[in-house]
């Protein structure tokens, strides 16, 4: 499974400073917007504060993808997913876990319906996924 | 006649004082030693103007009941008082009896020492329908009738002497209550040798059951205590691949970063950032694996000591069920008390869990008929040597080098990865690991680890 179009924002949820501020670093030089937040609390709460949008395509931060970790402090990427979705499209997700193991119960369609990328990734997988290498 | 009486006496006395844990039996041989006494005085007491005989078998009757009454006590233990006072109850029943045979005729006196011996086996006949009342066994009733036909034979061979004294019944009635007593002491004691019988099998089958049951909780607790480890290895393994994805993840991504853009002079600050990151979470994975080989994670409150003693213990139950598996003898030398040495119990455990799985592992597939693993403990100044020691197949001695450096082994299931990580540990923690071996002589591991130290605690 792969995203069809490029992204037009990203948005990235990573507790670990150093993958998310890799993968922000990676965002920026390929040219997409892209906003980083450590937790789903901290992502939600920017949401609730209009910081990036997920619905509207005139806002300076409308971000149309996001890549959350699995594994978050407090609310898990799973249950962000739901927060998230809709408005943002499901399809437009992709998961990132450092863990081969299967999700929490109750999250099994979010689950089955984005694509899970393990840690570590190579960065050509994730442009694919992302549609990057479309170009 | 009388060697007859003897041997039955002897046999109830070697049956039932071999047996003395058990007080109500010890007072019943007692008991039976007294009626066979009685029987025995009786006997000659038939001859006419013989008061000594009589004095001896009424007071051998009366000790009797007293035995009988001992032996129904639920608490009544078997100690040197016992037979003392039996002792002096029948001293004073022979000096009550001679006083009154001075009174009496003689054909009374049989006539009385007849009743009191029927008294006697009766009140024994009472004690046995009592156990047999308690136990419901159906040698007691057995014993019982007996008893019961013996009492009744002594009462009629004393009514027979009083009334035909002086004529030749007298030699008819001794007979009888002879071969009577006889028949009856000889019942009396296989009945009494195959309630023994009965109750130590039923002991032994006891035992046996609960050995079984140690046996087999002892193997569940070690199995489970195994499963315990494993597990708790294996989630600090998942915690560990968890936490260290995390700087691979950054330094793989920064990584290609600084490969696909190096020579894009215009994102140089983007890329110097990369580069600083790479420097930052490669410490940060050095520090994890610091962090879980120090076993900070693991064990934070007990720090890096533990008790070797305890641990050795602890390897004998985890193995003890692959050890019998494989029928292997494991044996533990050890005079030291509880003695801590420098190193974490985890970390101590993982050594010597793989020195014990290698050796179980050679000797599964050794031909030896007495496979053997020792450990030996000893102190050697500051230290602790741990002699880890088995009597397979061993290695050849220009091997034993190539053995951890190789990282595997092709002869004793992959052992060179254990041994290597197992060397680690010691060394990093101040101690020595020295193998040796050869082929054909086993193969030993000498750990020498440091004691606790005052920073440990």
């Amino acid at each position: 499974m792969s995203i069809e179009y490029k992204p037009s924002g990203l948005l990235v949820v990573e507790d670990d400073e150093g993958v998310r501020r890799s993968l922000v670093r990676w965002a920026q030089l390929q040219d997409v917007r892209v906003v980083g937040y450590g937790s789903a609390e901290q992502c939600i709460r920017a949401m609730r504060s209009n910081e990036f949008s997920l619905t509207d395509s005139e806002h300076s931060n409308f971000l149309s993808h996001a890549l959350i970790d699995m594994t978050l402090p407090g609310r898990d990427g799973l249950s962000l997913v739901t927060e998230l979705s809709p408005p943002l499209p499901i399809e437009n997700v992709i998961l990132i876990t450092a863990r081969v193991t299967e999700p929490p119960r109750g999250h099994d369609s979010i689950y089955r319906n984005c694509v899970v990328l393990p840690k570590p990734f190579d960065l050509s997988t994730l442009e694919k996924l992302l549609g990057l290498d479309l170009d | 006649m009388v060697i007859g009486l003897l041997v039955v006496l002897a046999v109830s006395v070697l049956v039932n004082f071999g047996l003395s844990e058990r007080p109500a039996l010890v007072y019943w041989s007692i008991a039976l030693i007294f009626v066979g006494g009685a029987a025995l005085g009786f006997g000659t007491a038939l001859t006419p103007s013989n008061h000594f005989q009589n004095s001896a078998a009424l007071a051998f009757s009366i000790v009797v009941p007293y035995l009988m009454m001992e032996s129904l006590k639920d608490h009544s233990r078997y100690h040197t008082r016992v037979p003392k006072l039996s002792l002096l109850i029948l001293l004073i029943a022979f000096s009550l009896w001679e006083f009154i045979a001075s009174l009496l005729p003689m054909a009374a006196l049989n006539f009385l020492a007849s009743l009191a011996i029927a008294a006697s086996v009766l009140s024994l006949a009472v004690w046995v329908l009592v156990q047999w009342s308690r136990q419901g066994r159906f040698q007691y009733l057995v014993l019982f009738f007996v008893f019961f036909v013996m009492a009744g034979s002594f009462i009629n061979s004393g009514v027979l002497a009083f009334v035909g004294e002086g004529h030749s019944s007298q030699v008819t009635v001794k007979d009888w209550a002879y071969v009577l007593i006889l028949l009856a002491g000889l019942v009396a004691t296989i009945c009494r040798l195959s309630l023994d019988f009965e109750a130590l099998s039923a002991r032994y089958i006891e035992d046996y059951q609960q050995a079984q049951k140690t046996r087999s909780d002892r193997l569940y607790q070690a199995s489970l205590s195994y499963l315990d480890q494993s597990r708790s290895i294996s989630i600090l393994s998942n915690t560990l691949a968890h936490e260290l994805n995390q700087p691979i993840t950054a330094v793989a991504t920064n990584t290609e970063l600084l490969n696909r853009y190096l020579s894009h002079e215009e994102m140089r600050d983007i890329l110097l950032g990369a580069a600083e990151d790479i420097e930052r979470d490669l410490f940060r994975a050095n520090d994890l694996l610091d962090q879980y080989l120090d076993d900070r994670i693991t064990n934070p409150v007990t720090g890096l000591s533990c008790d070797i003693v305890e641990i050795v213990n602890q390897m004998q139950i985890w193995f003890a069920f692959e050890f019998e598996d494989a029928h292997i003898r494991f044996d533990l030398m050890n005079n030291l008390p509880s003695t801590r040495v420098h190193i974490s119990e985890v970390q101590l455990s993982q050594v010597l869990s793989n020195l014990i799985r290698n050796s179980v592992q050679a000797l599964k597939g050794a031909v030896n008929k007495n496979k053997n693993i020792s450990i030996t403990l000893s102190r050697q100044e500051e230290n602790i040597v741990v002699a880890v020691s088995d009597n397979g197949p061993g290695v050849p001695l220009d091997q034993i080098a190539n053995l951890e450096k190789s990282m595997s082994s092709k002869k004793r299931g992959g052992m060179g990865l254990g041994l290597s990580i197992s060397r680690w540990i010691v060394e990093r923690h101040g101690g020595s690991f020295s193998i040796w071996s050869n082929l054909g002589g086993g193969f030993h591991v000498q750990l020498t680890l440091p004691l606790e130290r005052p920073f440990d605690v």
